[in-house]
């Protein structure tokens, strides 16, 4: 396809207003505590149904990349992350913000936020193609083992109890099968429920698991502490030589982030640990991390924008998210009218170009704007959280009506927040859940694809090196589940200090 | 500081979720039989594979009591039923009452519940006037219809 059409494409003015737009929304989002990119995108996954599908894509995936900054401001404004994968960010920023310079602070999470999306975007344009042609490669059988693989690593490493994880996950599959057998014409746990009948609608449930759990949590948790060592005046600026003296832990914070994300399970709040511990490692002067040094503020930065840029990789050709925040954005392209797998290169590869494009401009107009409006974002950490709660549910139940002019859409986003509550409060992974929901029809459609070529054989699992590798490290992981299980049955109770 | 005095509940709560679990999997399970076993597997193959699942999975978590590391420090208390009762409560009365009127209603009622003092007024009409702002917007820019019930 002609770079020019996409160029074209790309300046024009809705979809430079719409990756503008996610930008500015996406550092809000990002700078408000707990309110992660996933519920922000949840919260504006309407917005697809107005919006061409390549001006959605780039709308939430802009909101995605300004969102993982956008949470290192209130790690260093505030020692709060804005979502949990800032958290080691708060080490040293919180520390250098304390010590009087948090324009430095601010400046270093910025840069490497830049730099490490520039990579990012770099990977995304030489593998995306790549990775589709693999994808086409695979067959029925291999696609369904890859999605129950997915499914089983993300349960047992991104959850903070690998049973309850898995659980999550089989909950989401099950949810996944309500509604219209496409083959055979049943009705599978409809309950005589017309709105059932299509599935279980997945902007509800989007919304309802993300959102509105983070409503209650608004309400019934300490207000967020004030922020503290922010003077009036700062400038959110280093210097070329600043710059030069973090490189070396910016270029590895990004290659330990891009690596991560493109396995599923280990793009969570693991990576940028990974990489603050690996910086540490390779670093000077090790003892100074943790009381203020750059080097412990660009590693994991970098990480988080690489990963956010490498996980969409697999989401896209594969149809695999590896982070909550690119499920919900499977959701959205799919409301979109795109299906993420190894076709979208093939069917809509002027899209995936459109975005990969508009992504180096909204990088720029996030590198602007974090330089110009970082001080403003810095101070809406004070706003009240009943405040913010109320209008979370505004947005929520707006958003859950809006998606099919539905009443029964409200009923199921606040039965899902429920639901969402309970289980986020008791250990289960909400990301499983979701994963289990968005895979369920990949693997379910490749499962009976593959058992209708192979005669109703089983076998047709084991048959391919690749599928067969694939079903041992998932059954590999659900045995490691089990085993933490027993491991931790034997630990003594906890003490109050572990709390 | 949570002492083990404060796990108990959420122990159980634990448990009991896991007991769930086991009960919406056998259901699930004894609901397939209905399905049909044509096309590649038949409609009840992955519904079977995830019911079975999460009874065995359930039942391994009710054999092998959990710990309390993995749960997060999310209230389980009386307030969290409060909150949920307004939201129940919503469900209930926003067909009857007016989508509009409702959610302004328990957004305001939000605001002036947990803000409290003066400066909760201020507040509370800060919010129905965003409230006010996202009616506009989806209903002049995105031509979308909210149902009324005897209020807009």
């Amino acid at each position: 396809m002609s770079p020019w059409v996409v160029l074209h494409a790309v300046f024009a003015l809705p979809t430079l207003a719409a990756l503008l737009a996610g930008t500015v929304v996406g550092i809000f989002i990002g700078a408000l505590p707990g309110i992660g990119p996933a519920v922000g995108i949840g919260l504006l996954l309407p917005l697809s149904y107005f919006l061409r599908p390549a001006e959605a894509l780039l709308f939430y995936v802009s909101l995605y990349q300004a969102a993982e900054y956008g949470g290192s401001i209130t790690a260093i404004a505030v020692s709060t992350p804005g979502a949990p994968n800032s958290a080691a960010t708060i080490l040293d920023g919180y520390a250098l913000n304390r010590a009087g310079a948090p324009g430095k602070a601010f400046g270093y999470s910025l840069w490497a936020a830049i730099f490490a999306s520039y990579a990012g975007i770099l990977g995304m344009f030489l593998l995306a193609q790549p990775a589709s042609i693999v994808a086409l490669a695979l067959g029925s059988a291999e696609f369904a083992v890859l999605g129950v693989f997915a499914l089983t690593m993300v349960g047992t490493l991104s959850a903070s109890a690998p049973l309850e994880g898995l659980l999550s996950g089989l909950f989401g599959l099950l949810l996944s099968t309500v509604g219209t057998d496409l083959i055979t014409n049943a009705h599978r746990y409809t309950f005589d429920q017309p709105g059932l009948f299509d599935g279980v609608p997945l902007l509800p449930v989007l919304v309802g698991v993300f959102a509105l759990p983070q409503v209650v949590r608004l309400l019934s948790g300490p207000a967020p502490a004030p922020a503290t060592g922010l003077g009036n005046r700062y400038r959110v600026w280093i210097s070329r030589r600043e710059f030069r003296a973090v490189l070396r832990p910016t270029v590895l914070g990004t290659v330990v982030g891009f690596v991560l994300g493109l396995l599923p399970g280990l793009s969570g709040s693991v990576p940028p640990w990974v990489s603050y511990n690996a910086a540490k490692s390779i670093s000077r002067h090790p003892e100074r991390f943790g009381t203020g040094t750059p080097e412990g503020i660009v590693a994991p930065e970098a990480t988080n924008a690489a990963v956010m840029h490498s996980t969409l990789i697999p989401a896209f050709t594969l149809g695999v998210p590896g982070t909550p925040t690119s499920a919900v954005i499977l959701g959205a392209m799919m409301i979109a009218g795109l299906q993420p797998g190894p076709l979208l290169m093939r069917q809509h590869a002027d899209v995936v170009y459109e975005l990969l494009t508009g992504l180096l401009i909204s990088t720029a107009a996030l590198w602007i704007m974090g330089l110009l409006t970082t001080q403003i974002w810095a101070r809406t950490v004070s706003l009240p959280r009943h405040v913010l709660a109320a209008s979370i549910f505004v947005l929520c139940m707006v958003g859950a009506y809006t998606a099919r002019s539905n009443v029964f859409d409200v009923w199921m986003t606040l039965l899902f927040g429920a639901v969402g509550y309970f289980m986020d409060a008791l250990g289960y992974s909400i990301p499983s859940l979701i994963l289990g929901l968005i895979l369920g029809g990949v693997i379910e459609t490749n499962a009976r694809q593959a058992l209708i070529i192979s005669h109703g054989s089983f076998g047709v699992f084991l048959s391919s090196p690749i599928s067969a590798s694939l079903l041992a490290a998932s059954v590999l992981s659900i045995l490691y589940a089990l085993r933490i299980r027993r491991r931790e049955q034997g630990r003594p109770p906890i003490s109050p200090g572990d709390a | 500081m949570i002492g083990r005095e404060d796990e108990r509940p959420r122990q159980i709560a634990r448990r009991v979720s896991f007991a769930v679990f086991v009960i919406l999997g056998a259901a699930a399970w004894e609901q397939t039989a209905g399905f049909g076993s044509s096309g590649g597997g038949g409609s009840a193959l992955l519904p079977r594979v995830a019911s079975g699942g999460i009874m065995v999975l359930g039942l391994v978590g009710l054999a092998v009591p959990p710990r309390d590391r993995a749960a997060r420090r999310w209230p389980l208390d009386r307030s969290l039923f409060i909150h949920l009762a307004y939201f129940a409560a919503y469900g209930i009365l926003m067909p009857e009452i007016g989508f509009v009127t409702t959610t302004v209603a328990l957004a305001v009622a939000l605001v002036v519940g947990f803000g409290g003092g003066v400066r909760a007024i201020r507040l509370a009409i800060a919010e129905a006037a965003f409230v006010a702002v996202v009616y506009v917007v989806f209903t002049r820019l995105f031509q979308v219809q909210f149902p009324r019930g005897l209020l807009p």
